[in-house]
């Protein structure tokens, strides 16, 4: 459950309606059952019974941009492009069936989300929000999954690495990495952050190059331009990257 | 004509369901209820058969008795079980081996033993079915409760999908003597998941209805046979098992019928009972000791028949010698872990243990009871302690009201030596219920029928409230109305987990339940469900100190389902805090670590996180 809201450049604390499992974009906070809560006028928000009814279903957080809603649901994937009332399910006829539990990754009109791809692990797929056809994103053996998604990028973990990928042009990074194996990552502005467990406890490495490493595990990172926020034992830290 | 008359009434019956516009009881929902019916009851007759066989062989003389009925249905589920024995240690727990044994039970009816049904009268029969009846929804809809998912139809179930006998420290419970449980396999093989529960609904009624003959046939009055019926009706410990698959009551059934043997004199008969008694759970001890103390036999026919029944017990002893575990395990026999382990904490249990508690036992038991508490976990109607001192008052004039108030002294003795937990005094409860009935032969029996019928009415809605709950909130999911899956998301919280597992590992998986107990309605092969204090867990991660995750591999397991366990100390205030930490949480810290650093989370739902372990092949 979410029920404030903190920015790190103010301090501003916002109350927000007890929100279970929400999506997060640019200054807005959605669940199916809430709608889109804006931090600057929470009480505004107009909850929807089209998309509480409709998304019922959903096994993980949603996914949300400008662009529309994404919903994982138990054998589909249900997408809501902005102003349409007609929500799209995609799944069935050669689409595999979601992971559950992976939330779906939305980067401005692109939508990917974890398939279960079978013997060979997970994969990912996308599609656009507002039409087209899924096609598989990366798949293979062993897991693709832990897509995410900030603006213009899009993020995910694959075997030994982790890929990072600008929706604009579709060109991939792809770093060396051993994650995956808990906590998902974090993406901000082309640079992910994720747990790895390459020593002898959990630390946190991210694409640019910082590491938060220490006695105990470093775990749950989460990354907003220089600030890097996560957990060592029951405490929460904030480390600030230095200038480049 | 007859039976044109009910396959008309049957065809209507069907035509209105099928037909119904409001679709109230779905087509699917009923014939997968009939199924498990059916099922049920072709089971119970074989079960009938057999057993009217065998004493037909051994003890026929106990087959003209008005409760031969009963000894042929616990001599049947003797055989069944150690039928099922021989399948599962052959590895034949399938379906053609256990079509054979159904039918070799069933041939039973062929040497054509004499059984009659109880005769019972009109309003017995009539009241007991209207009080047990609405039970048979909780039978019918998709099982919750945490002892029938690890073990009364998770172990049946995991020997179903091996075919055989499972056991060690992998699968613990199912190294206990499994007479129940592999007739509960047979059943579950053939009517699902609920037969078992149809089944133990069955020989539930079965009990009140021997309860009223013993207290016809040996104390002479139907009325006080009834009145124990009544007293049982009326108490929340019985009535929330009876709908449910378990083996407390079964027990009670079985200790009854050696009861009434012992009472008979019938050495054979108490030898076939009380062995079946035993081997179906060990709480039967003490009011077993009390029958052989009784028994109208001469000591030599005592011991004979007392060997007898160890006899019956010395296969599932010997099973576990063969596999290299201790006799009683898994109740003792552990090996030794870094921290020394309790297989039950006693003090866990009831209101206290020291001199002054135990005298005050009978009073809390009576008035302080509470369902939702580890203070006794059950509650009994309070007609049985307006009745209690006049059945002491039958009892002290002699007969068989003496030697039945012996038993029940006895086996409530046994039970206040072991944890104070209401449930465990199933199989004594039937006989401390007679043993007070018989207090209606003595004094003035229409003031104490009143006085009882007043204090069991008040004491009704404390036993009954929450049945009647559970029964209602079953309605929609045996109607069809309501979908299994979502009745389960909304009762067995982390269900989510179970069904993603299910739509999302490999189908030749082996899943570890690591302090969860969720095993009947996951459908992959596992290992190692606890529920509780989860002893089977916390000794797996103590017995190998910093490699239980790896030790799980070596066994074969490829994934991990993890409850969020959390040991409280002030839930355990008579261990040191210290104690509290190395024997409980540390396992918890322990598995924690491992799962971190060695395990791959793949799902997580509330507070069960679904893991692939280092070794299992890619896939989810």
């Amino acid at each position: 459950m979410v029920d404030t809201a903190v920015s790190l450049t103010t301090g501003a604390v916002v109350t927000l309606p007890a929100m279970d499992r929400p999506a997060l974009s640019d200054g807005v906070v959605y669940t199916p059952a809430q709608g889109h809560v804006t931090l600057k006028k929470p009480s505004a928000a107009k909850p929807s019974a089209f998309e509480r009814t409709r998304f019922a279903g959903r096994t993980a957080a949603p996914g949300i941009s400008s662009a529309g809603v994404a919903v994982v649901q138990e054998s589909a994937l249900s997408l809501l492009a902005s102003g349409s009332r007609v929500v799209r399910s995609v799944g069935g006829s050669g689409t595999p069936v979601p992971m559950g539990w992976h939330p779906p990754a939305v980067s401005d009109d692109w939508v990917a989300w974890v398939v279960d791809g079978g013997p060979s692990g997970a994969d990912v797929w996308w599609i656009q929000m507002a039409g087209g056809t899924p096609t598989e994103l990366d798949g293979g053996p062993g897991d693709q999954h832990h897509v995410v998604a900030q603006g213009q990028w899009l993020a995910w973990v694959r075997p030994e690495e982790v890929v990072i990928m600008d929706t604009t042009d579709h060109s991939k990074t792809t770093v060396s990495a051993q994650t995956g194996f808990s906590a998902g990552l974090s993406l901000w502005q082309g640079v992910a952050c994720w747990e790895t467990r390459e020593g002898a406890d959990v630390d946190i490495a991210c694409s640019d190059g910082v590491k938060i490493t220490g006695d105990g595990h470093q775990r749950w990172p989460s990354r907003w331009d220089r600030w890097l926020l996560y957990r060592d034992g029951d405490t929460v830290f904030l480390h600030t990257v230095d200038s480049p | 004509m007859r039976i044109l008359i009910w396959l008309f009434g049957i065809g209507v019956t069907v035509a209105f369901v099928t037909t119904d516009p409001g679709q109230t009881i779905s087509w699917t929902t009923a014939q997968t209820h009939l199924l498990a019916l059916v099922t049920t009851l072709a089971w119970s007759a074989a079960a009938l058969g057999a057993g009217g066989a065998l004493l037909r062989r051994m003890a026929p003389a106990i087959l003209d008795t008005p409760t031969g009925w009963a000894h042929a249905l616990i001599s049947g589920l003797l055989l069944w079980g150690l039928g099922g024995l021989v399948l599962g240690a052959l590895g034949l727990l399938h379906t053609p081996g256990i079509v054979v044994l159904f039918v070799l039970m069933a041939a039973g009816w062929l040497v054509r033993p004499r059984l009659s049904l109880p005769t019972l009268g009109l309003v017995a029969p009539v009241v007991g079915a209207a009080i047990l009846g609405p039970l048979l929804l909780v039978a019918l809809a998709p099982p919750t409760g945490t002892d029938a998912l690890y073990y009364h139809l998770g172990v049946p179930l995991q020997m179903l999908m091996d075919g055989e006998l499972v056991g060690g420290l992998l699968h613990p419970q199912g190294s206990r003597p499994m007479i129940l449980h592999l007739p509960y396999a047979a059943l579950i093989h053939g009517g699902g998941l609920t037969a078992p529960a149809i089944f133990h609904l069955l020989l539930s009624g079965a009990l009140l209805a021997l309860v009223v003959q013993v207290g016809e046939q040996h104390l002479g009055k139907r009325s006080a046979g009834a009145a124990a019926a009544l007293l049982l009706l009326g108490s929340w410990t019985f009535m929330s098992e009876a709908g449910r698959a378990g083996n407390d009551v079964i027990t009670g059934l079985a200790v009854l019928v050696a009861l009434d043997a012992a009472l008979r004199g019938n050495g054979r008969a108490l030898a076939l009972a009380a062995g079946t008694a035993w081997s179906l759970k060990y709480t039967a001890t003490g009011p077993l000791i009390g029958i052989f103390l009784v028994a109208q036999l001469p000591w030599r026919g005592r011991i004979l028949s007392g060997l007898g029944a160890v006899a019956c017990v010395l296969p599932w002893w010997g099973r576990n010698l063969i596999e290299g575990m201790h006799p009683f395990f898994p109740f003792v026999g552990w090996p030794e872990t870094s921290v020394p382990m309790a297989f039950q904490y006693m003090d866990k249990y009831g209101a206290g243990r020291g001199p002054v508690d135990f005298l005050l036992l009978p009073w809390r038991v009576m008035m302080e009871a509470e369902i939702d508490s580890f203070r006794f976990m059950g509650r009994l109607n309070p007609a049985l302690m307006v009745l209690a001192p006049f059945g002491l008052w039958a009892a002290i004039k002699g007969g068989p009201a003496r030697r039945i108030a012996i038993v029940a002294l006895a086996g409530a003795s046994g039970w206040a030596f072991g944890p104070h937990w209401l449930r465990y005094l199933l199989p004594t409860l039937p006989l401390l219920a007679l043993a007070a009935a018989a207090g209606l032969s003595v004094g003035r029996p229409r003031a104490l029928g009143a006085a009882a019928l007043l204090a069991g009415l008040v004491g009704v809605p404390a036993n009954w409230l929450e049945i009647s709950e559970s029964v209602a909130d079953r309605i929609q999911v045996v109607s069809g109305q309501e979908s299994p899956e979502k009745f389960l998301s909304r009762e067995v919280r982390g269900f989510g987990a179970i069904a993603w597992a299910n739509a999302h590992l490999p189908a030749d998986a082996q899943v570890a339940l690591l302090f969860s107990w969720s095993s009947a309605h996951l459908n992959r092969r596992q290992v190692l469900g606890s529920v509780e204090d989860h002893v089977p867990t916390r000794h797996w991660i103590l017995h190998h100190p910093d490699r239980a995750i790896a030790a799980l591999v070596e066994a074969g397991v490829t994934h991990a389902m993890v409850r969020r366990a959390r040991f409280l100390p002030k839930a355990y205030p008579f261990l040191d805090p210290g104690v509290v930490d190395a024997q409980l949480q540390a396992p918890v810290r322990e598995l924690e670590e491992q799962l971190l650093m060695k395990a791959n989370l793949i799902h997580q739902d509330g507070p069960v996180r679904v893991y692939r372990l280092p070794s299992a092949s890619p896939g989810p």
